[in-house]
């Protein structure tokens, strides 16, 4: 009995160690991607220095950041200062429990796993507004204050988005999504199913999921142009690299959760490209597809980086609050309809 | 935009504004990139490109042109050129130390306007940092190497430009 337990433990611990490398991994090359995509899209070559193609560039920072002296500002609230970094990186972390990685790589399939991810990604902003009030900053203040009141206006829209799929699959478990969408054809896919209800709310889901990961059209809470870094200014060393290991986590995040609510999660495109394998083949290419279609919109989201302006706080909450809410609402009327009158196969 | 547009028209404009702008970086993606590997690969100069100035010598010869006249050391705005001479047992001016301190030359290139013979002449050299100020202080020989050599034929008029890229191979081939 106490060895089934500590054998449960350790592979539990073991599933936590592997996924902990994962996000690891994957941000790193995200930071590398973004920065080598950028500088393509601004003519420029970005980093390709260190190791092939500039490969090992991020991990030499990521040991450069290690290395760097732990600045705790005067009149800062130490205890706090300290905990925020943390407070913030842990929620991106758990959602990872529920990731569908491919064809039974889940961590744990909870039964209410979507209301699980939005739940705990809205744990972070709480990690930010503590950040920014120990810091005894006014920048940092401001970009706390700015934080809050983003994650009101958009943390609504972004529930309203994702009950669609929700109530198309009839399920809230990242798995009953998935098979949901199943068939082998991409048309089954939520995006280009339901007369392009669920269509709308990826849109809306994508605008909201920017805003919640304070990516480029959204990131009032870090614009460098007037809050010099927002909520981290006063952070260096590790405690900075926690904040950013957080914002690339949580796009990573972003992306995973709209290619498997809208676009078929692990599935393959097409039937013959791996939907009658069985076992561990199937488990590799439904990780494979996951990772494609997740690097898919990753891209996008580096592309929009390199491409929009920043909107103006006003115009983030007038989006927010008048736009994004009754579009919301309203395709979360419209789903319900669909599905109680029965003109969706399901 | 114009005034007295709808609502409608406004947030369609935008979303095609944002779809235009999204074209124009992905286009720009895969243009040739500007940026240059910088000690791998070199710009191409010009033939009048003023690096700091030098004394190429004569392949003929194997000595530079310079009559130790003084021309350049008094035309020279920053002060920055001295020349000492020797008389030889023929009761001629022979050069005997020429130093240019690079730390202040401004590159205005009116030593080698001012050289009788066009001996001394900007070259293409402007890789200058060093760690003391001693060394940014460049001598004689300092400045025969950098200067490369003059074409075998010289030609009066365009011995400066010539020398040019004479040094620049000079250099290449140190590097």
């Amino acid at each position: 009995m106490n060895k089934e337990l500590l054998l449960t433990a350790g592979i539990h611990l073991l599933v936590a160690i592997v996924i902990l490398g994962f996000i690891l991994f994957v941000v790193m090359y995200m930071i590398w991607g973004l920065r080598r995509i950028m500088g393509f899209m601004q003519v420029r070559i970005g980093p390709n220095r260190l190791g092939w193609q500039g490969l090992l560039q991020t991990p030499a920072d990521a040991l450069k950041l290690l290395q760097k002296e732990d600045v705790i500002p005067k009149g800062a609230d130490r205890w706090l200062f300290t905990i925020a970094p943390i407070i913030v990186f842990v929620p991106a972390y758990m959602v990872y429990v529920v990731m569908p990685f491919g064809d039974g790589l889940i961590a744990k399939d909870l039964n209410i796993g979507i209301l699980y991810v939005s739940a705990i990604t809205s744990i972070a902003v709480i990690g930010i507004v503590i950040a920014g009030w120990a810091s005894n900053n006014k920048w940092s203040l401001l970009g706390a204050f700015r934080a809050a009141a983003q994650l009101v206006a958009y943390e609504v829209p972004m529930i309203l988005a994702l009950c669609v799929p929700v109530i198309f699959a009839g399920s809230l478990r990242m798995g009953g999504i998935i098979e949901a969408q199943e068939g082998g054809w991409f048309t089954n896919w939520f995006i280009f199913r339901g007369y392009g209800i669920p269509a709308l709310a990826f849109l809306i889901y994508m605008a909201a999921g920017l805003a919640e990961v304070n990516h480029i059209p959204f990131d009032i809470m870090e614009a460098e142009s007037e809050l010099v870094a927002g909520f981290n200014v006063e952070y260096s060393g590790m405690k900075f690299a926690l904040f950013f290991l957080e914002e690339f986590a949580a796009a990573f995040t972003i992306c995973a959760i709209a290619v498997t609510l809208f676009f078929g999660g692990w599935h393959a495109p097409f039937p013959f490209l791996g939907e009658n394998l069985t076992g561990i083949a199937k488990m590799a290419v439904s990780l494979f597809w996951f990772l494609a279609k997740t690097a898919v919109f990753v891209f996008v989201l580096m592309w929009i980086r390199a491409t929009w302006p920043r909107v103006r706080v006003d115009q983030l909450m007038n989006f927010g609050w008048k736009v994004m809410i009754p579009m919301g609402l309203f395709i979360l009327l419209a789903a319900g309809t669909v599905v109680t009158l029965g003109w969706v196969k399901l | 935009m114009r005034k007295n547009r709808s609502l409608f028209y406004e947030i369609i404009y935008t979303f095609i504004s944002l779809a235009k702008g999204m074209a124009v970086t992905f286009v720009n993606m895969w243009r040739k990139k500007v940026t240059l590997m910088y000690p791998e690969k070199r710009w191409e100069l010009p033939d009048n490109y003023r690096g700091i100035p030098t004394l190429p010598t004569d392949p003929a010869t194997g000595k530079d042109k310079c009559l130790a006249c003084g021309s350049c050391a008094r035309v020279c705005p920053e002060q920055i050129i001295t020349i000492e001479h020797e008389v030889g047992e023929d009761k001629k001016r022979r050069l005997k130390e020429f130093k240019i301190d690079v730390s202040r030359c401004m590159f205005c290139g009116l030593c080698t306007e001012a050289c009788p013979t066009k001996g001394l002449a900007m070259s293409h050299h402007y890789e200058l940092t060093s760690f003391t100020k001693e060394e940014m202080v460049y001598n004689l020989e300092k400045l025969h190497e950098l200067g490369g050599q003059f074409p075998a034929e010289p030609e009066p008029e365009n011995t400066g430009e010539d020398s040019d890229k004479q040094d620049e191979k000079a250099v290449g081939g140190e590097k």
